[in-house]
């Protein structure tokens, strides 16, 4: 009876070891909403990894503008991500920021800003603040940055972040993104994080002349295309590029 | 019948119901393929049912009546308490690809589930062990029990939200128990007090429900100001909800050059994911935007037509032809409750659009539409694939498509009038799949009408979101093509192909890098596509109704590639589905070796006869394997002759285990022999082949008989169409444990769960190889698991437990 005993030990030990993780997806933007302050030896840490981040992620897979490298060496990415998560903000992947919103990819944020070709004169348009990463990247580089979230708690949350982290040329709204922010408008930029099935008239016409827009297509865990629409003497244009290069047939590799 | 076969019988009831719930509440708050890689497993608990029994053989054996009181009474409480412990715990599957901690909420999911699964399967396993005498019986009541099971789990799905329904199977749990205990009333009533209590007290409390996914659209949705629900429709093609709120908008693919407005409209989901929009017709410019995508091009070339739409759903569409002046619309539905829940909760909307004179409505899969339908179009349209993700119920169903097939666009195009068009709208993908099989699906089904024109049949354009494809049976004339490139230069959308395009026609509004689409599509189309098919990354080769998986696109050749460019977490992005599908197939292979084999190394010090093991496991696997791609195999092909996945899995899962069980019944008197494999191994191996062989190859008559039915005789004749071929599959079962108790009763409930191991993983494997193959050869697997259960039967012994024999004495041989 004893290897029979002891087997069914071992499939109680493994199941006792099954325990559910309740802390895994804590994803309170309110709690990340108040900035955590770290010891200066974790911040060096921070900014280590973020250097990595930039020359790694960034620098090598082809971004050149210096402003947006800069930007993104310098914005705390750590600050935007929820506390669980914390220890994967550099990575080198979008995480969950809750409500069903992820904070992308770094290296999407740096090719969607360089794509917008926007500098210290520009004016700027967010629709998505989501948890604010991409409105602070832009604010290191532009005059100012409107920008526009649909969820409240989550529009709430970056502001007070933005706020804490003390980027004053940001202006987040809690509204409909669909109607732009008329007030504010033409923008030399337009900045449109969530993917969507259509782009609103509205902002298109929001544009200024000579203005780009950038939106990203395709799974929020898996950006597969950027579509980048050009305003010209008043004629829109629209690119899609692939973040990635793609080679449809084998033989052509 | 006695006591323990109804007990097992309404037991069995109870866990088929539990599955079929399960299935549905996962499909709501998760995604489907979770929904069957979570099952799958906590199915296992068959398997492990056997293998406990088989350890403690005697121990369960000497207290048997007790043993069944805790195991029910267990099963019961497992199961009224597993929503509850599923809603306490946070699972984001996404995340597992990047964190491990993650997939500790999956185990604690699995054992959760696993545990009803397990006590309820202890039950019969034990029942079968202590009555072997009366094996062909008690396998009768299991077999019809869970038959009934899963027709009653879909009538449930009407009457109870998905996270009700496993209280309601906890109750007749109950019911199962006191059926035990019905003689001693007392000892019914304390035995029951505990299990009652505790699932009254989850059905009146609710302490935690699981909750829906927060990356599914409804969750996304319900975010936004103002979100209000304005109806609901329950039902076995999942949980509709009509959501309305002022910043819902929705046009896919939208032209940039369209500068009016985007109405709010009311959106439609179908288990948390999107179905549609409802345009308020009484606005009258609220659809002025459908003009404006690309799915408008078709009403462009055809004036006044009579249009068929074939998956009508939300109506959008239809609104698009009676706009643009269609004659009639014939609007074919599969989806009932849809209809109900817009006719019922958006009066003042939708009834306006299918009410219309000039609309006629027909709820009814598409396939059997056109297959019992003389009429002939102006147009046919088929709108953009939403893809409904609730399932078929308990199976797996889901992953085919009989509506973008070869002989599917073949039918489509037989029901045009000789100038009419057929126009499909699809997702524009990056990089191109969806639109690209569909090209080279419908160029297949022109193909084969013999045409030598097919260039100048098709037309194909793009905007920055959605891909429209245009096929005709006569060449497309001058003036449609200059229709056709006038619609395109208006709203900046882009010809993909057009009859005499020309290089510098490309690629010039929204523009690729490479213009991969217009590449690939003209390759499709010319003479080298089959080298072409084959080269390109993804699996775009027509589908066909053998191997109905439209969207599937994975290719295990490109897979290097597709890691190298798009990192190792980015692949599943791709192609969740089949993703799943391997990861469950890994899971359910290691877990049933755990199950199974792994217990054996433990049992040297028991007096085992050795030889008996091979041919067991032969046996029982082998018949599990068989009876499972029957059945799968069944399921997938009867959707297209009664015409609608939920009847497919009533009739096919209740249709099988009935007649099953009526022929487990009956399996001493038609197994005599006592010797050899008795002939009616042979003859279920024959059948098996012919009649699904039948199936298979002649699907296309079944269809056209099938679709002139009416649907109540349509079922009744798929009912009498499996009874024989279900009636034989049931003998081998009862047959070789009765054998087995005969040589080596202590091996009974080791076959039990072999063959319940064996089944689960047929249950997902038939998937797997008629994705990568056909279902031909999911058939001659069947065949060859069949024809082994053939050859190994004599391993099993020369005995039987044979009902002529009293049960006092097998009872003390099992002892």
């Amino acid at each position: 009876m004893r290897p029979l005993i002891s087997y069914w030990f071992l499939v109680l030990i493994v199941a006792v070891i099954v325990v559910p993780d309740h802390n895994s997806p804590v994803t309170d933007p309110t709690a990340a909403s108040i900035i955590r302050s770290f010891l200066p030896q974790q911040e060096s840490e921070f900014k280590r990894l973020r250097h990595r981040m930039v020359e790694r992620q960034i620098r090598l897979r082809g971004i050149k503008d210096q402003s947006v490298l800069e930007a993104m060496r310098t914005v705390p990415r750590h600050q935007f991500v929820p506390p669980s998560s914390i220890s994967e903000a550099y990575e080198d992947r979008p995480l969950p920021i809750g409500y069903g919103q992820t904070i992308s990819q770094p290296y999407i944020v740096a090719y969607m800003t360089e794509l917008v070709q926007v500098s210290d004169q520009s004016k700027a348009l967010e629709i998505g603040t989501g948890s604010g990463y991409q409105a602070a990247v832009l604010a290191e580089i532009v005059d100012s940055v409107f920008t526009i979230e649909i969820i409240e708690p989550l529009g709430e949350a970056a502001e007070g972040r933005l706020k804490n982290l003390a980027y004053e040329n940001v202006q987040v709204k809690v509204a409909d993104g669909y109607y732009g922010w008329e007030e504010h408008a033409p923008y030399d930029a337009i900045v449109v994080t969530a993917a969507a099935e259509h782009i609103p008239p509205p902002l298109i016409d929001q544009l200024k002349d000579g203005g780009k827009m950038v939106i990203p297509v395709g799974h929020p865990f898996l950006v597969q295309t950027l579509m980048l629409v050009e305003k010209h003497d008043g004629k829109i244009t629209s690119r899609s590029l692939l973040p990635v290069r793609f080679v449809p047939f084998r033989r052509s590799r | 019948m006695d006591r323990p076969a109804w007990t097992i019988g309404i037991l069995s009831f109870a866990l088929l119901a539990f599955e079929i719930s399960l299935m549905r509440v996962l499909s709501y708050v998760q995604w489907y393929h979770f929904a069957y890689m979570i099952i799958s497993v906590a199915l296992l608990g068959f398997g492990a049912s056997g293998t406990l029994l088989f350890l403690f053989r005697s121990y369960f054996l000497r207290r048997y009546e007790i043993a069944i009181i805790c195991a029910v009474a267990l099963c019961t409480l497992s199961m009224a308490l597993s929503m509850t412990l599923l809603g306490i715990v946070k699972f984001d599957p996404y995340r597992v690809i990047w964190k491990f901690s993650e997939v500790w909420s999956l185990l604690y999911f699995y054992v959760v589930l696993f545990l009803p699964f397990l006590f309820g399967a202890s039950v019969i396993g034990l029942t079968f062990m202590k009555k072997p005498h009366q094996i062909g019986k008690l396998y009768f009541a299991n077999l019809v029990g869970s038959g009934m099971g899963s027709i009653g789990a879909i009538f449930l799905t009407y009457a109870a939200d998905p996270t009700t329904l496993p209280t309601i199977t906890a109750f007749i749990c109950i019911l199962a128990l006191v059926t035990f205990l019905l003689d001693r009333p007392r000892r019914a009533l304390v035995a029951s007090t505990v299990p009652l209590g505790v699932t009254l007290l989850v059905a009146l409390w609710k302490p935690a429900i699981p909750e829906m996914s927060e990356y599914k659209s409804l969750s996304k949705a319900l975010l936004l100001p103002r979100a209000t629900i304005v109806g609901k429709r329950r039902g076995p093609l999942g949980m509709l909800v009509a959501l309305d709120s002022p910043a819902l908008r929705y046009a896919p693919g939208l032209s940039l050059a369209y500068t009016g407005r985007v109405p709010s409209q009311l959106g439609v989901f179908a288990d948390g994911e999107w179905v549609g929009a409802v345009i308020d017709l009484q606005d009258t410019t609220a659809a002025e935007f459908l003009d404006h995508a690309t799915s408008a091009l078709a009403h462009r070339l055809k004036a006044e037509p009579v249009v068929l739409t074939l998956g009508a759903g939300t109506g959008s569409d239809v609104f698009l032809s009676l706009k643009s002046g269609a004659r009639s619309v014939t609007a074919v539905e599969m989806n009932g409750q849809l209809i109900e829940l817009l006719k019922a909760v958006v009066p003042d909307r939708t009834d306006l659009l299918y009410e219309r004179r000039n609309v006629l409505l027909r709820v009814e899969e598409a396939r059997t539409f056109l297959s019992g339908s003389q009429d002939r179009f102006d147009l046919i349209v088929v709108p953009i694939l939403e893809g409904f993700t609730a399932s078929s119920a308990g199976t797996q169903a889901l992953f085919e498509n009989y509506l973008f097939t070869v002989e599917s666009c073949s039918e489509m195009i037989d029901h045009l009038r000789e100038d009419g068009i057929l126009s499909i709208t699809t997702w524009m993908d990056y990089p191109p799949r969806s639109s690209l099989k569909l090209l080279a699906t419908i160029a297949e089904a022109l193909r084969e009408t013999g045409t030598d024109r097919l260039k100048q049949q098709v037309a194909m354009i793009r905007s920055w979101g959605t891909v429209t494809l245009l096929a005709k049976r006569s060449p497309f004339s001058g003036s449609e093509v200059s229709a056709i490139r006038g619609f395109c230069e208006e709203n900046f959308f882009d010809l993909v192909y057009v009859p005499g395009i020309r290089p510098s026609e490309l690629n010039r509004f929204h523009r690729l890098e490479e213009p991969i689409l217009e590449n690939a599509a003209g390759e499709v189309l010319s003479n080298r596509r089959e080298q072409s098919l084959r080269e390109y990354q993804f699996f775009v080769d027509p589908a066909r109704d053998n191997q109905p998986y439209f969207s599937h696109y994975f290719k295990w050749e490109s897979l290097p590639y597709l890691k190298e460019v798009y990192g190792t977490s980015g692949v599943p992005f791709f192609e969740w589905g089949y993703v799943i599908l391997v990861a469950t197939l890994i899971q359910l292979g290691l877990l049933s070796l755990l199950l199974i084999i792994f217990p054996l190394f433990f049992l040297q010090s028991k007096r085992l006869e050795k030889r008996r093991i091979p041919p067991t496991l032969i046996y029982f696997g082998a018949i599990g394997v068989g009876y499972m791609f029957v059945e799968v195999l069944m399921i997938q092909k009867f959707i297209l002759f009664v015409g609608h996945p939920i009847f497919s899995v009533a009739v096919v899962v209740a249709g099988m285990l009935v007649f099953s069980g009526v022929g487990s019944f009956f399996s001493h008197r038609l197994a005599r022999p006592k010797t050899g494999p008795p002939m009616i191994l042979a003859i279920v191996a024959a059948l098996v082949i012919g009649f699904t062989s039948l199936y298979l190859y002649g699907a296309s008559t079944i269809l056209e008989v099938f679709a002139k039915l009416p649907v109540e005789l349509r079922l009744t004749s798929g009912v009498v169409l499996l009874a024989p071929l279900a009636f034989v599959m049931g003998v081998p079962f009862p047959l070789g444990l009765g054998r087995l108790s005969g040589s080596d009763a202590s091996l009974v409930p080791w076959a039990w769960g072999i063959n319940g191991c064996a089944s689960v993983v047929s249950a997902t494997l038939p998937t797997f190889i008629a994705i990568n193959q056909t279902f031909v050869a999911v058939l001659v697997i069947a065949a060859v698991a069949y024809l082994l259960a053939f050859v190994s039967f004599g391993g099993l012994g020369g005995g039987m437990a044979d009902s002529s024999r009293s049960g006092k004495s097998s009872s003390n041989r099992l002892n």
